[in-house]
């Protein structure tokens, strides 16, 4: 685990989420509420769910876009309203207690990218990504 | 026990050892272990310090640019078992400090760079941050300068809020930004008096004026006074007694970088431990001690900062 608690509230906006994210080379970041309680992820993935038209997943080539302003658009649309609209809540959270396996079940298994940890009382604690999984299996 | 130290305006240290040091001219290093790049900045100095004592604490800092993201994975890298960190990102770079070390001629040369600008908005967020980490803080310690675009009475904002969310707070600042923290009646001040020996309008010299002073801070509520006096030793306040902590004999310095945040720590560490203000300010002092024995930032651990114990002894100024 990292222990690093920097995290983002629900009410700062997209744009914010994205300037924190670039600063420090995350690709998403824990929400927490007023009193450092997880209350779910915020990614990339979601805002770019966000901004890219539905069909775009059918295609399998950027050019036949007919027109990449409406991304651009959209994230204008967005870039100001806060993340509780667009974040997940639903997500799963790994204890500072569970094992390395049910690290690596969660975070390799499922996709995510990296996962909050939380303490006893749901305190975040730090988060678990990927290579930190796999860093940790090669020792 | 949580403990949370702040770092408004952290810094990325780079120590350089030149033999004949002089203005003017290029010094060339071409021995690498000549020079030692740490994070710093008075909060993270604590939570280092904690951390060779077995303490765990929280970080929460300003960071920005490159300068601020070496920082960053230089702590995370070194520290991950026993710091948390917390960091709000800002566009401007965090601040260097240069210290030009001449062992021949007996000097130490700072260069300290300026922080980086914070706008309204991230300052807002910040204090959000620290509000949050608050909700689950035992000791706060505040410490340090203040960057551009915070107003100079934060601190004054800061220990209210520790005090509202029942936390013990340390204050360990200069000048205006220490001025303001007083108003809010920290539990512990320890003014950092290396540039302008002045506080609260009262220019210390004498050992009387040094007393005084902490008289003064004492009858304002303010539960524990800690001023260094002549470099190496401190006077200690509280309501009930007022000590000089001083060395039993000469020690030889190795370095004075650092060691009021190592005496942060050894204080924490006294309280955290059970001990009074007296026993506090005994490990605290032989923290510094030990810090001043070496050369880096280190206080050899708890055996370190017992063995330096021995070094110190106290004398009772005033009542």
């Amino acid at each position: 685990m990292e222990r690093d608690v920097t995290a983002v509230f629900a009410d700062e906006t997209v744009e914010e989420f994205i300037h924190a994210c670039v600063r420090q080379f995350r690709s998403g970041l824990p929400v927490v509420d007023e009193e450092m309680r997880v209350i779910g992820i915020m990614t990339e993935r979601d805002v770019i769910h966000e901004i890219v038209p539905s069909y775009m997943e059918m295609l399998h080539s950027t050019s036949f876009i007919p027109d990449t302003n409406i991304t651009k658009n959209r994230l204008e649309e967005i870039k100001d309203k806060p993340i509780s609209e667009y974040m997940r809540k639903d997500v799963n959270v790994l204890k500072t207690t569970d094992t390395l396996l049910s690290a690596a079940t969660l975070v390799l298994k499922h996709g995510y990218r990296f996962l909050p940890v939380v303490d006893e009382e749901g305190h975040l604690a730090g988060i678990v990504t990927r290579s930190l999984i796999l860093e940790a299996l090669l020792s | 026990m949580s403990i949370l130290t702040v770092t408004l305006n952290p810094a990325l240290d780079r120590l350089i050892e030149i033999d004949d040091f002089n203005i003017g001219t290029i010094h060339r290093i071409f021995d690498s272990t000549k020079t030692k790049v740490s994070p710093g900045g008075k909060g993270i100095n604590v939570s280092l310090y904690l951390e060779q004592l077995g303490i765990r604490s929280t970080a929460l800092a300003i960071l920005g640019g490159l300068t601020g993201r070496m920082l960053q994975v230089r702590l995370r890298r070194e520290c991950n078992d026993s710091i948390s960190t917390s960091f709000l990102y800002v566009e401007d770079e965090t601040r260097e400090n240069f210290t030009i070390v001449d062992k021949k001629k007996n000097t130490i040369t700072s260069v300290n760079l300026p922080g980086p600008m914070v706008d309204a908005r991230h300052f807002n967020l910040f204090m959000k941050k620290y509000k949050a980490l608050l909700s689950n803080t035992t000791i706060c310690e505040i410490g340090g300068t203040i960057p551009a675009g915070i107003p100079l009475d934060i601190y004054k904002d800061m220990v209210k809020m520790a005090k509202e969310a029942g936390a013990m707070t340390i204050v360990n600042a200069h000048g205006e930004p220490l001025k303001y923290a007083i108003e809010s009646v920290p539990d512990i001040v320890k003014p950092d008096i290396r540039g302008s020996k002045k506080v609260l309008d009262r220019e210390l010299k004498s050992m009387q004026d040094y007393v005084q002073s902490a008289k003064e801070l004492i009858s304002k509520g303010i539960k524990m006074v800690v001023y260094s006096f002549e470099m190496k030793n401190d006077i200690v306040a509280t309501k009930d007694w007022i000590y000089l902590f001083k060395m039993k004999g000469e020690i030889e310095s190795v370095n004075l970088m650092g060691t009021g945040d190592a005496y942060i720590a050894g204080l924490i560490y006294g309280i955290v431990s059970g001990k009074d203000y007296f026993e506090s300010a005994r490990y605290a002092m032989a923290a510094a001690v030990a810090d001043e024995l070496t050369e880096e930032k280190n206080i050899g651990g708890i055996e370190g900062m017992e063995k330096a114990m021995n070094l110190i002894e106290m004398e009772r100024v005033s009542e």
